[in-house]
């Protein structure tokens, strides 16, 4: 099996998750002030566990966005980095997938609906059907798809538009507290490559949907 | 090379510029090349932060790989790694520190947060001639206007800095007012050079009161008053305005100078690119027999080559930013640098 490591700073936590020797090790940090910068000391110290370095790394996944634009960007840039130093191949992952993917394991349902605050009155939205993310987009709550109450709603996007949402959907199961977490990247690239999807050699890049951010000046 | 030289990779982030550069302890530098995002803001008409950050992470890698590639040198041959920590864009400086941090960490060598200005300051000590210490170094550009005390390299005391806006700022600013587009500073300079220096006299603010101190916000609004005058004449405003702004400059450093009793002075940033205030300087240093230096024009901008040079200093003396948090200082004084 692989040494991987797998990466995420885009939303509210930060977490790492090391498979090396067909065990995972795992970070999970809940602190939104910090987490972000946090995320080299805690890849530092699951590498030390396993007595590897970074050059002992056979890939890396991430969370590419969508979330909040600096942890993005945060995460991004950790993993150019790594990737740069010991040219190592890489493999980016929607973090609505993530959280989607995440949900369906522990609630073990195969219709999840992620919805992450997105601010501005609009949240980023993913159907995950059947282990498939479908719709990533960024929506006002008002106009994501409509559901039925078999789905169950997650992340953080069901406390900020609670009503809006679920009035919109039809779902009245819903946790908000829910987020995206490293050792499920590391399971979501472990059945990406039983579909003989492999890595990715180019520049690692973030998804950010949300692309109208600054209005042109009137001459 | 020598197996023994120190190789320096610099990361710069802070603003509008992506800059790498590559500076060894037996060959100075190696190579530096700039990514400039001028004309994407300027469609905005000035720097959209988020819009800086999104094209500092499509280029920093591609500009380090380009850099080591024009070098002929590969990243095992990096000894530190040096990059902008602050002052600047928060968003754009998380890109740099995050990718230099990442890159230092898994090569398992050293990692420096570089003040963005003491790259500006040193930035003359990339040219074969360079300036000695003490010395008075005017800092001027979009963010920045000020005099400050050099001691030595990270022994600053400011002696005075705008309390408004920077002369780069109130160079645009003015710029906008004639019409000239954004970023209209090199613009208004080359329309200043058609103007008339006896058509109008702009105020020299703040020449009058103690201290060095400066203010340039009441020269961009004389501006605008008196183009909404005179629309006619926007050469002879823009060299009323290029001279009051100059003649300021000047006359505060020739203050600091006195004051310090130093006979040199280092002047970098953007504006240490115009002319008519290098003109203005040298003119003042023959007169006072004063030592004047500058960066090249490509150095007065931002770049990649100051940060890897000061980084260098520092690294090599053995400072080295610890712990692998990724941290900036998006607002960070120069009085706060340790002396090397």
């Amino acid at each position: 099996m692989p040494t991987i490591l797998a990466i995420d700073t885009c939303t509210e936590v930060c977490s790492v998750s090391l498979l090396a020797n067909d065990v995972k090790i795992n970070r999970f940090v809940k602190d939104i002030i910090k987490s972000s910068g946090l995320i080299l000391p805690l890849c530092d110290e699951v590498l030390k566990e396993a007595g590897i370095t970074a050059a002992d790394l056979d890939g890396i996944v991430y969370t590419r966005g969508p979330g909040a634009f600096t942890g993005v960007r945060m995460c991004i840039g950790v993993v150019q980095g790594m990737s740069l130093a010991h040219n190592i191949p890489t493999m980016g992952f929607s973090t609505l997938e993530v959280i989607g993917f995440g949900a369906a394991k522990k609630y073990n349902s195969d219709y999840i609906a992620v919805a992450l605050d997105a601010r501005m009155g609009e949240v980023y939205w993913g159907v995950y059907l059947n282990q498939q993310l479908n719709n990533e987009s960024l929506k006002s709550p008002i106009d994501v798809d409509v559901l039925n109450h078999n789905f169950i709603g997650v992340g953080t996007g069901w406390a900020s538009y609670e009503s809006e949402l679920s009035r919109q959907t039809g779902i009245d199961h819903y946790v908000a507290d829910f987020h995206p977490k490293a050792e499920n990247l590391i399971d979501l690239y472990l059945n990406r490559i039983k579909n003989n999807n492999g890595f990715d050699d180019k520049l690692s890049l973030p998804t950010y949907l949300r692309n109208n951010v600054a209005h042109k000046s009137i001459k | 090379m020598s197996t023994k030289a120190f190789v320096t990779l610099g990361i710069e982030s802070s603003c509008d510029e992506t800059g790498v550069g590559l500076y060894s302890s037996d060959r100075g530098l190696i190579a530096h090349q700039l990514f400039s995002q001028v004309e994407m803001h300027a469609e905005y008409g000035g720097v959209v932060p988020e819009l800086a950050s999104r094209d500092h992470i499509q280029r920093t890698v591609p500009l380090i790989k380009s850099v080591l590639s024009e070098a002929g040198m590969a990243l095992s041959d990096v000894s530190g790694i040096a990059y902008t920590a602050g002052p600047g864009l928060a968003g754009a400086l998380l890109v740099g520190s995050s990718i230099a941090k990442s890159l230092a960490w898994s090569l398992n060598i050293p990692a420096l947060a570089v003040h963005h200005m003491e790259g500006h300051l040193l930035a003359p000590l990339l040219e074969d001639i360079q300036p000695e210490f003490p010395c008075v170094a005017l800092l001027v550009s979009g963010g920045h206007t000020m005099l400050v005390d050099v001691k030595g390299i990270g022994a600053y005391q400011i002696l005075g800095e705008s309390l408004d806006d920077a002369v780069g700022e109130a160079f645009d600013k003015t710029a906008k007012i004639l019409g000239l587009g954004y970023p209209g500073g090199p613009a208004l300079a080359a329309l200043a050079e058609q103007g008339d220096e006896t058509q109008f006299k702009f105020p020299r603010p703040m020449i009058n009161r103690p201290g060095l101190d400066f203010s340039f916000s009441g020269l961009k609004t004389f501006a605008r008053n008196t183009f909404a005058k005179y629309p006619e004449q926007k050469a002879d405003i823009a060299k009323a305005f290029e001279v009051a702004a100059t003649q300021t400059l000047m006359i505060k450093c020739r203050r600091a100078l006195e004051q310090t009793k130093y006979s040199t002075l280092v002047v970098a940033g953007g504006v240490s690119a115009n002319q008519s205030l290098r003109k203005v300087l040298n003119e003042m240093g023959k007169k006072l027999d004063i030592k004047v230096f500058y960066p090249r024009q490509e150095f007065c901008t931002d770049n990649g080559a100051m940060i890897a040079l000061a980084g260098h200093l520092r690294l090599t003396q053995g400072y080295v930013t610890a712990g692998n948090e990724i941290t900036i200082r998006p607002r960070w004084s120069l009085e706060e640098l340790e002396a090397v």
